[in-house]
Protein backbone atom coordinates (compact mmCIF):
# COMPACT_ATOMS: atom_id res chain seq x y z
CA UNK A 1 0.00 0.00 0.00
CA UNK A 2 2.82 2.43 1.23
CA UNK A 3 5.08 1.55 -2.01
CA UNK A 4 1.70 1.88 -4.14
CA UNK A 5 1.41 5.69 -2.52
CA UNK A 6 5.65 6.07 -3.19
CA UNK A 7 5.25 5.01 -6.74
CA UNK A 8 2.32 7.80 -7.38
CA UNK A 9 4.18 10.58 -5.61
CA UNK A 10 7.01 10.00 -7.62
CA UNK A 11 4.96 9.88 -10.96
CA UNK A 12 3.01 13.15 -10.18
CA UNK A 13 6.38 15.07 -9.14
CA UNK A 14 7.61 14.08 -12.84
CA UNK A 15 4.97 14.75 -14.41
CA UNK A 16 5.13 18.43 -12.32
CA UNK A 17 9.09 18.43 -13.44
CA UNK A 18 7.95 17.66 -16.58
CA UNK A 19 6.11 20.27 -16.83
CA UNK A 20 7.86 22.92 -15.20
CA UNK A 21 10.38 22.32 -17.99
CA UNK A 22 8.36 22.75 -20.41
CA UNK A 23 6.90 26.19 -19.59
CA UNK A 24 10.49 27.06 -18.93
CA UNK A 25 12.13 25.69 -22.59
CA UNK A 26 8.76 27.66 -23.79
CA UNK A 27 9.30 31.18 -21.99
CA UNK A 28 13.32 30.94 -23.19
CA UNK A 29 12.16 29.98 -26.44
CA UNK A 30 9.87 32.80 -26.53
CA UNK A 31 12.03 35.62 -25.31
CA UNK A 32 15.00 34.33 -27.79
CA UNK A 33 12.68 35.02 -30.42
CA UNK A 34 11.00 38.13 -29.53
CA UNK A 35 14.71 39.03 -29.16
CA UNK A 36 15.79 38.13 -32.58
CA UNK A 37 12.16 39.64 -33.68
CA UNK A 38 13.58 42.91 -32.12
CA UNK A 39 17.23 42.80 -33.36
CA UNK A 40 15.99 42.01 -37.00
CA UNK A 41 13.86 45.40 -36.78
CA UNK A 42 16.08 47.08 -35.61
CA UNK A 43 18.50 46.45 -38.45
CA UNK A 44 15.59 47.20 -40.72
CA UNK A 45 15.80 50.14 -39.22
CA UNK A 46 18.88 51.23 -39.52
CA UNK A 47 18.95 50.03 -43.16
CA UNK A 48 15.99 52.42 -43.31
CA UNK A 49 17.25 55.80 -41.95
CA UNK A 50 20.64 55.48 -44.52
CA UNK A 51 18.31 55.04 -47.03
CA UNK A 52 15.81 57.54 -45.87
CA UNK A 53 18.96 60.02 -45.68
CA UNK A 54 19.92 59.54 -48.99
CA UNK A 55 16.40 60.20 -50.29
CA UNK A 56 16.46 62.96 -48.27
CA UNK A 57 19.23 64.81 -49.90
CA UNK A 58 17.86 63.44 -53.32
CA UNK A 59 14.80 65.11 -52.61
CA UNK A 60 16.82 68.68 -52.30
CA UNK A 61 18.46 67.39 -55.40
CA UNK A 62 16.24 67.01 -57.60
CA UNK A 63 13.00 68.54 -56.46
CA UNK A 64 13.59 71.35 -54.20
CA UNK A 65 16.43 72.56 -54.97
CA UNK A 66 16.76 75.81 -54.15
CA UNK A 67 13.89 75.60 -52.13
CA UNK A 68 14.37 77.50 -48.44
CA UNK A 69 16.25 79.84 -50.64
CA UNK A 70 16.42 83.24 -48.35
CA UNK A 71 19.64 84.84 -49.94
CA UNK A 72 20.33 82.87 -53.10
CA UNK A 73 21.54 79.80 -51.12
CA UNK A 74 19.88 76.44 -51.04
CA UNK A 75 19.36 75.42 -47.75
CA UNK A 76 17.25 72.04 -48.61
CA UNK A 77 20.47 70.19 -49.23
CA UNK A 78 22.12 71.23 -45.85
CA UNK A 79 18.87 70.97 -43.73
CA UNK A 80 18.95 67.30 -45.84
CA UNK A 81 22.47 66.12 -45.36
CA UNK A 82 22.77 68.16 -41.50
CA UNK A 83 19.64 67.47 -39.93
CA UNK A 84 19.05 64.09 -42.11
CA UNK A 85 22.33 62.81 -41.04
CA UNK A 86 21.82 63.86 -37.10
CA UNK A 87 18.39 62.03 -37.13
CA UNK A 88 20.37 59.34 -38.86
CA UNK A 89 22.96 58.99 -36.41
CA UNK A 90 21.90 57.68 -33.20
CA UNK A 91 19.25 55.85 -34.11
CA UNK A 92 21.62 53.79 -36.85
CA UNK A 93 24.64 53.15 -34.42
CA UNK A 94 22.09 51.63 -31.72
CA UNK A 95 20.65 49.56 -34.62
CA UNK A 96 23.89 47.97 -35.83
CA UNK A 97 25.41 48.22 -32.07
CA UNK A 98 23.01 47.52 -29.90
CA UNK A 99 20.11 46.13 -31.48
CA UNK A 100 17.29 44.78 -29.85
CA UNK A 101 17.77 46.57 -26.76
CA UNK A 102 14.59 48.72 -25.67
CA UNK A 103 16.33 51.84 -26.02
CA UNK A 104 17.22 51.53 -29.33
CA UNK A 105 13.69 51.01 -30.43
CA UNK A 106 12.25 53.71 -28.45
CA UNK A 107 14.92 56.17 -30.19
CA UNK A 108 14.34 54.51 -33.58
CA UNK A 109 10.34 55.04 -33.25
CA UNK A 110 11.07 58.59 -31.88
CA UNK A 111 13.54 59.10 -35.06
CA UNK A 112 11.37 57.63 -37.72
CA UNK A 113 8.56 60.00 -36.64
CA UNK A 114 10.66 63.08 -37.29
CA UNK A 115 11.60 61.55 -40.18
CA UNK A 116 8.47 62.18 -41.48
CA UNK A 117 8.34 65.88 -40.76
CA UNK A 118 11.77 66.60 -42.62
CA UNK A 119 10.69 64.75 -45.76
CA UNK A 120 7.19 66.81 -45.25
CA UNK A 121 9.61 69.62 -45.14
CA UNK A 122 11.45 69.19 -48.39
CA UNK A 123 8.71 68.14 -50.38
CA UNK A 124 6.77 71.37 -49.75
CA UNK A 125 4.59 70.41 -47.33
CA UNK A 126 3.33 67.74 -49.97
CA UNK A 127 0.05 66.32 -48.98
CA UNK A 128 1.26 62.74 -50.37
CA UNK A 129 4.29 63.08 -47.86
CA UNK A 130 2.38 62.90 -44.72
CA UNK A 131 1.38 59.26 -45.80
CA UNK A 132 4.98 58.50 -44.43
CA UNK A 133 3.40 59.16 -41.05
CA UNK A 134 1.26 56.60 -41.03
CA UNK A 135 3.59 53.68 -43.45
CA UNK A 136 6.14 54.37 -40.31
CA UNK A 137 3.49 53.38 -37.78
CA UNK A 138 3.43 50.29 -39.56
CA UNK A 139 6.75 49.80 -40.16
CA UNK A 140 6.99 50.03 -36.45
CA UNK A 141 4.01 47.69 -35.47
CA UNK A 142 7.21 45.11 -36.67
CA UNK A 143 8.70 45.39 -33.39
CA UNK A 144 5.03 43.79 -31.71
CA UNK A 145 5.77 45.98 -28.82
CA UNK A 146 3.07 48.33 -28.30
CA UNK A 147 4.99 50.63 -26.44
CA UNK A 148 6.86 51.80 -29.06
CA UNK A 149 3.65 52.70 -30.78
CA UNK A 150 3.28 55.38 -27.99
CA UNK A 151 6.57 56.63 -28.23
CA UNK A 152 6.29 57.70 -32.07
CA UNK A 153 2.82 58.91 -30.82
CA UNK A 154 3.84 60.80 -28.53
CA UNK A 155 6.66 62.68 -30.32
CA UNK A 156 3.69 63.11 -33.16
CA UNK A 157 1.58 64.89 -30.82
CA UNK A 158 4.64 66.82 -29.21
CA UNK A 159 5.73 68.21 -32.60
CA UNK A 160 2.22 69.66 -33.41
CA UNK A 161 1.85 71.08 -30.11
CA UNK A 162 4.43 72.65 -29.81
CA UNK A 163 4.25 74.18 -33.21
CA UNK A 164 0.25 74.69 -32.31
CA UNK A 165 1.37 77.30 -29.89
CA UNK A 166 4.71 78.83 -31.51
CA UNK A 167 3.99 78.68 -35.29
CA UNK A 168 -0.16 78.02 -35.19
CA UNK A 169 -0.75 78.54 -38.96
CA UNK A 170 2.34 76.58 -40.23
CA UNK A 171 0.37 72.96 -38.81
CA UNK A 172 -3.18 74.47 -39.20
CA UNK A 173 -3.05 76.95 -41.61
CA UNK A 174 -4.60 79.67 -39.33
CA UNK A 175 -3.43 81.98 -36.58
CA UNK A 176 -5.30 81.08 -33.55
CA UNK A 177 -6.29 77.65 -33.74
CA UNK A 178 -8.44 76.33 -30.27
CA UNK A 179 -5.59 74.40 -27.99
CA UNK A 180 -6.98 71.42 -28.32
CA UNK A 181 -6.47 71.10 -32.32
CA UNK A 182 -3.27 69.05 -32.15
CA UNK A 183 -5.48 66.33 -30.45
CA UNK A 184 -7.33 66.23 -34.15
CA UNK A 185 -4.51 65.81 -36.00
CA UNK A 186 -3.30 63.02 -33.29
CA UNK A 187 -6.57 61.43 -33.78
CA UNK A 188 -5.55 60.01 -36.81
CA UNK A 189 -2.55 58.95 -35.53
CA UNK A 190 -4.35 57.24 -32.52
CA UNK A 191 -7.23 55.70 -34.71
CA UNK A 192 -3.89 54.09 -36.78
CA UNK A 193 -2.55 52.89 -33.85
CA UNK A 194 -5.49 51.52 -32.02
CA UNK A 195 -5.33 48.58 -34.41
CA UNK A 196 -1.60 47.96 -34.53
CA UNK A 197 -1.55 47.46 -31.20
CA UNK A 198 -4.17 44.89 -31.29
CA UNK A 199 -1.92 43.42 -33.78
CA UNK A 200 1.41 43.74 -31.56
CA UNK A 201 -0.61 42.08 -29.04
CA UNK A 202 -2.17 39.30 -31.16
CA UNK A 203 1.33 38.48 -33.02
CA UNK A 204 2.89 38.46 -29.46
CA UNK A 205 0.25 35.70 -27.97
CA UNK A 206 0.65 33.35 -31.44
CA UNK A 207 4.67 33.60 -30.89
CA UNK A 208 3.76 32.81 -27.43
CA UNK A 209 1.14 29.62 -28.56
CA UNK A 210 3.85 29.02 -30.87
CA UNK A 211 6.38 28.26 -28.40
CA UNK A 212 4.37 26.75 -25.76
CA UNK A 213 3.17 24.29 -28.61
CA UNK A 214 6.91 23.61 -29.74
CA UNK A 215 7.66 22.36 -26.60
CA UNK A 216 4.64 20.23 -25.34
CA UNK A 217 5.44 18.45 -28.32
CA UNK A 218 9.15 18.21 -27.25
CA UNK A 219 8.10 17.17 -24.33
CA UNK A 220 5.59 14.15 -25.36
CA UNK A 221 7.99 12.93 -28.00
CA UNK A 222 10.58 12.79 -25.29
CA UNK A 223 8.46 10.40 -22.77
CA UNK A 224 7.83 8.29 -25.67
CA UNK A 225 11.51 8.07 -26.21
CA UNK A 226 11.97 7.20 -22.47
CA UNK A 227 8.62 4.51 -22.66
CA UNK A 228 10.18 2.78 -26.10
CA UNK A 229 14.12 2.69 -24.29
CA UNK A 230 12.52 1.51 -21.15
CA UNK A 231 10.55 -1.41 -23.00
CA UNK A 232 13.11 -2.13 -25.04
CA UNK A 233 16.18 -2.00 -22.62
CA UNK A 234 18.37 0.46 -24.32
CA UNK A 235 19.44 4.65 -23.39
CA UNK A 236 16.66 7.11 -24.28
CA UNK A 237 19.13 9.14 -26.46
CA UNK A 238 19.68 6.13 -28.90
CA UNK A 239 15.97 5.58 -29.69
CA UNK A 240 15.63 9.39 -30.20
CA UNK A 241 18.72 9.51 -32.59
CA UNK A 242 16.94 6.11 -34.51
CA UNK A 243 13.57 8.63 -34.34
CA UNK A 244 15.76 11.26 -35.88
CA UNK A 245 17.09 8.53 -39.00
CA UNK B 1 33.84 46.69 -13.73
CA UNK B 2 31.00 48.16 -11.58
CA UNK B 3 33.06 52.15 -12.38
CA UNK B 4 33.30 50.41 -15.89
CA UNK B 5 29.28 49.94 -16.04
CA UNK B 6 28.51 53.12 -14.54
CA UNK B 7 30.87 55.37 -16.79
CA UNK B 8 29.19 53.49 -19.58
CA UNK B 9 25.82 54.38 -18.61
CA UNK B 10 26.53 57.60 -17.92
CA UNK B 11 27.78 57.94 -21.49
CA UNK B 12 25.05 56.27 -23.13
CA UNK B 13 22.97 59.17 -21.43
CA UNK B 14 24.85 61.64 -22.33
CA UNK B 15 24.63 60.96 -25.79
CA UNK B 16 21.16 60.18 -25.85
CA UNK B 17 20.71 63.62 -24.24
CA UNK B 18 23.12 65.53 -26.72
CA UNK B 19 21.19 63.86 -29.32
CA UNK B 20 17.64 64.69 -28.06
CA UNK B 21 19.09 68.56 -27.28
CA UNK B 22 20.91 68.78 -30.93
CA UNK B 23 17.27 67.33 -32.85
CA UNK B 24 14.86 69.51 -30.92
CA UNK B 25 17.17 72.68 -31.62
CA UNK B 26 17.20 71.75 -35.16
CA UNK B 27 13.26 71.13 -35.65
CA UNK B 28 12.90 74.49 -34.16
CA UNK B 29 15.30 76.38 -36.41
CA UNK B 30 13.72 74.98 -39.03
CA UNK B 31 10.27 75.80 -38.15
CA UNK B 32 11.48 79.40 -36.99
CA UNK B 33 13.31 79.57 -40.38
CA UNK B 34 9.82 78.38 -42.67
CA UNK B 35 7.81 80.55 -40.57
CA UNK B 36 9.67 83.76 -40.93
CA UNK B 37 7.95 86.05 -43.29
CA UNK B 38 9.47 88.23 -46.24
CA UNK B 39 8.98 91.86 -46.31
CA UNK B 40 5.40 92.57 -46.60
CA UNK B 41 4.17 94.37 -49.97
CA UNK B 42 3.33 98.11 -50.29
CA UNK B 43 0.92 98.38 -53.29
CA UNK B 44 -0.51 101.73 -54.63
CA UNK B 45 -4.14 101.38 -53.60
CA UNK B 46 -5.48 102.16 -56.63
CA UNK B 47 -4.17 100.59 -59.96
CA UNK B 48 -1.12 102.79 -61.40
CA UNK B 49 -1.93 103.87 -64.38
CA UNK B 50 1.74 103.32 -65.50
CA UNK B 51 1.61 99.67 -65.06
CA UNK B 52 2.65 97.83 -68.30
CA UNK B 53 -0.15 95.10 -67.08
CA UNK B 54 -3.21 95.62 -68.47
CA UNK B 55 -6.17 95.83 -65.70
CA UNK B 56 -9.54 93.83 -66.58
CA UNK B 57 -12.13 92.94 -64.55
CA UNK B 58 -10.66 91.75 -60.65
CA UNK B 59 -7.58 91.27 -61.66
CA UNK B 60 -4.70 89.02 -59.56
CA UNK B 61 -1.10 89.98 -59.65
CA UNK B 62 1.23 87.07 -58.63
CA UNK B 63 5.39 87.87 -58.22
CA UNK B 64 6.67 84.41 -58.55
CA UNK B 65 10.97 84.27 -58.66
CA UNK B 66 12.03 80.68 -60.25
CA UNK B 67 15.02 80.27 -58.01
CA UNK B 68 12.73 79.96 -55.29
CA UNK B 69 10.77 77.09 -54.66
CA UNK B 70 8.56 78.53 -51.98
CA UNK B 71 7.22 79.88 -55.62
CA UNK B 72 6.34 76.28 -56.37
CA UNK B 73 4.03 76.13 -53.10
CA UNK B 74 2.45 79.15 -54.38
CA UNK B 75 1.71 77.97 -57.60
CA UNK B 76 -0.07 74.93 -55.83
CA UNK B 77 -1.99 77.11 -54.01
CA UNK B 78 -2.91 78.88 -56.75
CA UNK B 79 -4.31 76.28 -58.90
CA UNK B 80 -6.26 75.13 -56.02
CA UNK B 81 -7.70 79.01 -55.79
CA UNK B 82 -8.95 79.30 -59.16
CA UNK B 83 -10.16 75.53 -58.82
CA UNK B 84 -12.41 76.97 -55.80
CA UNK B 85 -13.66 79.92 -57.79
CA UNK B 86 -14.45 78.10 -60.66
CA UNK B 87 -18.30 79.14 -60.69
CA UNK B 88 -17.64 82.55 -59.81
CA UNK B 89 -16.84 85.30 -62.46
CA UNK B 90 -13.50 84.09 -63.50
CA UNK B 91 -10.54 86.98 -62.16
CA UNK B 92 -7.96 88.25 -64.59
CA UNK B 93 -4.30 86.45 -62.52
CA UNK B 94 -0.55 87.51 -63.95
CA UNK B 95 1.74 84.96 -62.86
CA UNK B 96 4.78 87.87 -63.16
CA UNK B 97 7.61 85.31 -63.64
CA UNK B 98 10.95 87.49 -62.61
CA UNK B 99 13.38 87.00 -65.79
CA UNK B 100 16.89 87.10 -63.92
CA UNK B 101 18.13 86.12 -67.21
CA UNK B 102 19.21 82.59 -67.21
CA UNK B 103 20.98 80.70 -69.71
CA UNK B 104 17.70 79.22 -70.92
CA UNK B 105 14.75 81.26 -71.78
CA UNK B 106 12.51 81.97 -68.47
CA UNK B 107 9.58 80.19 -70.34
CA UNK B 108 11.43 76.74 -70.29
CA UNK B 109 11.15 76.76 -66.85
CA UNK B 110 8.97 74.37 -64.69
CA UNK B 111 7.63 77.46 -62.74
CA UNK B 112 6.30 79.12 -66.25
CA UNK B 113 5.02 75.80 -67.50
CA UNK B 114 3.11 75.31 -64.01
CA UNK B 115 1.96 78.92 -63.93
CA UNK B 116 0.97 78.76 -67.57
CA UNK B 117 -1.19 75.33 -66.85
CA UNK B 118 -3.73 76.47 -64.53
CA UNK B 119 -6.72 77.46 -66.18
CA UNK B 120 -7.32 81.44 -66.05
CA UNK B 121 -3.93 82.33 -65.55
CA UNK B 122 -1.35 84.16 -68.01
CA UNK B 123 2.01 83.96 -67.51
CA UNK B 124 4.02 86.90 -67.72
CA UNK B 125 7.93 87.72 -67.94
CA UNK B 126 8.93 90.23 -65.64
CA UNK B 127 12.71 90.92 -66.41
CA UNK B 128 14.47 92.07 -63.61
CA UNK B 129 10.98 91.84 -61.83
CA UNK B 130 10.40 95.72 -63.03
CA UNK B 131 6.50 95.22 -63.07
CA UNK B 132 6.66 93.02 -59.60
CA UNK B 133 8.35 96.53 -57.81
CA UNK B 134 5.98 99.02 -59.59
CA UNK B 135 3.44 96.97 -57.79
CA UNK B 136 5.49 97.05 -54.30
CA UNK B 137 6.36 93.44 -54.49
CA UNK B 138 9.77 92.17 -52.90
CA UNK B 139 9.08 88.54 -52.18
CA UNK B 140 8.21 85.41 -54.09
CA UNK B 141 4.83 84.45 -53.33
CA UNK B 142 2.81 88.27 -52.73
CA UNK B 143 -0.35 88.29 -54.39
CA UNK B 144 -1.75 91.28 -54.87
CA UNK B 145 -5.55 91.34 -55.93
CA UNK B 146 -7.40 94.76 -57.47
CA UNK B 147 -11.24 95.53 -58.29
CA UNK B 148 -12.95 95.85 -61.23
CA UNK B 149 -12.60 99.67 -61.08
CA UNK B 150 -8.83 99.60 -60.06
CA UNK B 151 -9.34 99.45 -55.94
CA UNK B 152 -6.74 97.16 -54.19
CA UNK B 153 -8.55 94.48 -52.72
CA UNK B 154 -6.25 91.92 -50.96
CA UNK B 155 -2.27 91.74 -51.00
CA UNK B 156 -0.36 89.03 -49.41
CA UNK B 157 0.72 85.24 -49.41
CA UNK B 158 -1.21 82.15 -50.11
CA UNK B 159 1.14 79.60 -48.22
CA UNK B 160 1.16 79.44 -44.87
CA UNK B 161 4.94 78.92 -44.15
CA UNK B 162 8.06 79.14 -46.57
CA UNK B 163 7.57 76.55 -49.30
CA UNK B 164 4.56 74.34 -47.35
CA UNK B 165 0.91 73.71 -49.23
CA UNK B 166 -1.76 73.74 -47.27
CA UNK B 167 -4.54 75.73 -46.15
CA UNK B 168 -3.88 79.44 -45.18
CA UNK B 169 -5.60 81.90 -44.02
CA UNK B 170 -4.08 84.29 -46.69
CA UNK B 171 -6.03 81.85 -49.42
CA UNK B 172 -9.05 82.33 -47.42
CA UNK B 173 -9.06 85.84 -47.35
CA UNK B 174 -8.46 85.82 -51.14
CA UNK B 175 -11.09 83.29 -51.51
CA UNK B 176 -13.78 85.27 -49.26
CA UNK B 177 -12.80 88.64 -51.21
CA UNK B 178 -12.93 87.06 -54.90
CA UNK B 179 -16.50 85.40 -53.95
CA UNK B 180 -17.72 89.10 -53.22
CA UNK B 181 -17.41 88.23 -48.88
CA UNK B 182 -15.52 90.64 -46.75
CA UNK B 183 -12.45 88.81 -45.18
CA UNK B 184 -11.47 89.76 -41.38
CA UNK B 185 -8.18 91.29 -43.06
CA UNK B 186 -7.54 92.07 -46.60
CA UNK B 187 -3.73 90.95 -46.02
CA UNK B 188 -1.52 88.29 -44.87
CA UNK B 189 2.40 87.60 -44.61
CA UNK B 190 4.23 86.16 -47.40
CA UNK B 191 6.66 83.43 -46.76
CA UNK B 192 9.38 83.50 -49.91
CA UNK B 193 12.83 84.69 -50.67
CA UNK B 194 13.49 88.00 -51.40
CA UNK B 195 13.74 88.90 -54.64
CA UNK B 196 15.78 91.13 -55.06
CA UNK B 197 18.23 89.28 -52.93
CA UNK B 198 18.00 86.40 -54.98
CA UNK B 199 18.42 88.68 -58.20
CA UNK B 200 21.86 89.85 -56.78
CA UNK B 201 22.90 86.19 -55.61
CA UNK B 202 22.01 84.73 -59.04
CA UNK B 203 23.73 87.64 -60.77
Amino acid sequence: MESTMTANSTAMDDEAIAAIRIVERAEERYRTRVLRLAEDTDRMFGWLMLGQWAFAMLIALVLSPPAFSGKGGNLSLPLAFGFGGLLASLPVYLAFRQPGRPLTRHVIAAAQMLWSALLIHLTGGRIETHFHVFGSLAFLAFYRDWRVLLTATLVVATEHFLRGIFWPESVYGIVNPEWWRFLEHAFWVLFCDAFLVWSCVRGLQSIRELVEHGAQMEALAQSAWTQIAAFEGVKPSAVAAAARG
Amino acid sequence: MEVCGLFRAWMRTLALSLWIVAVSTSVAWTWHYKTTPGRPSAPPHAWPTSANVRHSGTTLLVALHPLCTCSEATISELARLMASVHDQPTPTVYALIYDYHPRTSIEESSLWRRAAAIPGVIAMRDADGEMARSFGAETSGDVIAYSADGVLLFHGGLTAARGHEGDSFGRQRLLAVLRGNTPDRRDSPVFGCNMNELAKGST
